[in-house]
């Protein structure tokens, strides 16, 4: 009885350790993308031409990141934090929602259709350079059509070449500016580890 | 390792930014570089203690400034160390990183595969 009871508050435990850390994840992964949300908002306000098209949109980085390395939980994470940011843009709930969801699921396709393209396996082991490039750009692309899709299918106007390039655009360059950055920071950081 | 398994998102992670250190140029070696490096790996196969003037005098290398030039490059890469002389601290001998004897490693593990195919295929 008492091996029993041992038993099922060590499963007890480990449940909710593992709940926990499920959602500390969870939270971490969204407020980092909340916090590149408002960076950007501050650095390239300037560059954008509406609320959702800019030149520069550096969260469009996690929206490949986050689906990659964190599967489910990244793709949660990114419809969650997009449907807290969206607010002061739409007050329509359902349509924050539906905006949040493209935010989310837009990368998917993205990274759906590079998988056919050029093949990386479940674990990512063989990811390269050339990989992230061409999810990039897929994600880019899919986001930049499904949200005007999405836009004009909810009311607004026919969306423009140019808007739709703004999108595209914008998310390419973001991305771009991450991960060079994260590649710079990661290579001096070996470098730093190997110096005599 | 299934894909639910706790460990795989760290192992995932670690791809990536094994993928991202890929983008950054720095990193890749240019051919001439890549030539110096394979020649010190068989200077060090043969144990040979080999210092930055014995390299520099060789010529094999292009002019001693360029293969003064090659080496810092290396080192700056991480793929070889220049350790001072115990003897004389004038001289600085040529030594490999933990990077190149990964890079060698690597370089065997492929050979010997290489190989291992080959037989099975005859």
């Amino acid at each position: 009885m008492r091996r029993a009871r041992t038993s099922l508050r060590s499963i007890g435990s480990g449940t909710l350790s593992s709940a926990l850390r499920y959602l500390l994840t969870f939270a971490m992964l969204s407020g980092a993308w909340v916090w590149l949300y408002k960076l950007n908002a501050m650095a390239f306000d300037w560059l954008a031409i509406s609320w959702h098209a800019s030149a520069i949109f550096l969260p469009a980085a996690l929206r490949i990141l986050y689906p990659l390395a964190f599967g489910a939980r990244g793709i949660a994470a990114l419809v969650f934090a997009g449907y807290i940011v969206i607010p002061q843009y739409a007050s329509d709930p359902l349509h924050r929602l539906a905006l949040a969801a493209l935010s989310g699921l837009a990368p998917v396709a993205g990274i759906a259709a590079s998988n056919r393209i050029m093949y990386f396996s479940p674990d990512l082991s063989n990811l390269t350079g050339r990989h992230i490039l061409l999810i990039s750009t897929a994600c880019a692309l899919s986001n930049a059509v499904f949200l005007n899709a999405y836009l004009w299918l909810a009311g607004s106007e026919l969306p423009s070449f140019a808007h739709i390039g703004m999108v595209f655009l914008g998310d390419v360059s973001g991305a771009a500016i991450v991960f060079f950055g994260l590649s710079l920071i990661l290579n001096l950081k070996i470098k730093a580890r190997f110096q005599p | 390792m299934s894909a639910k398994h706790p460990g795989s998102e760290h192992i995932k992670i670690l791809y990536l930014m094994s993928a991202l250190r890929s983008l950054a140029p720095m990193r890749k070696l240019s051919a001439d570089e890549a030539w110096l490096l394979d020649a010190l790996v068989l200077r060090w196969h043969e144990h040979e203690e080999l210092t930055v003037s014995d390299v520099m005098s060789s010529g094999e290398f292009g002019s001693q400034t360029t293969s003064y030039r090659r080496l810092i490059s290396l080192r700056d890469k991480g793929f070889i160390n220049l350790t001072v002389c115990s003897e004389d601290r004038r001289v600085k001998i040529v030594e490999p990183s933990e990077h190149a004897r990964m890079y060698i490693r690597e370089l065997e593990n492929g050979i010997t595969s290489l190989a291992q195919g080959s037989n099975k295929l005859a």
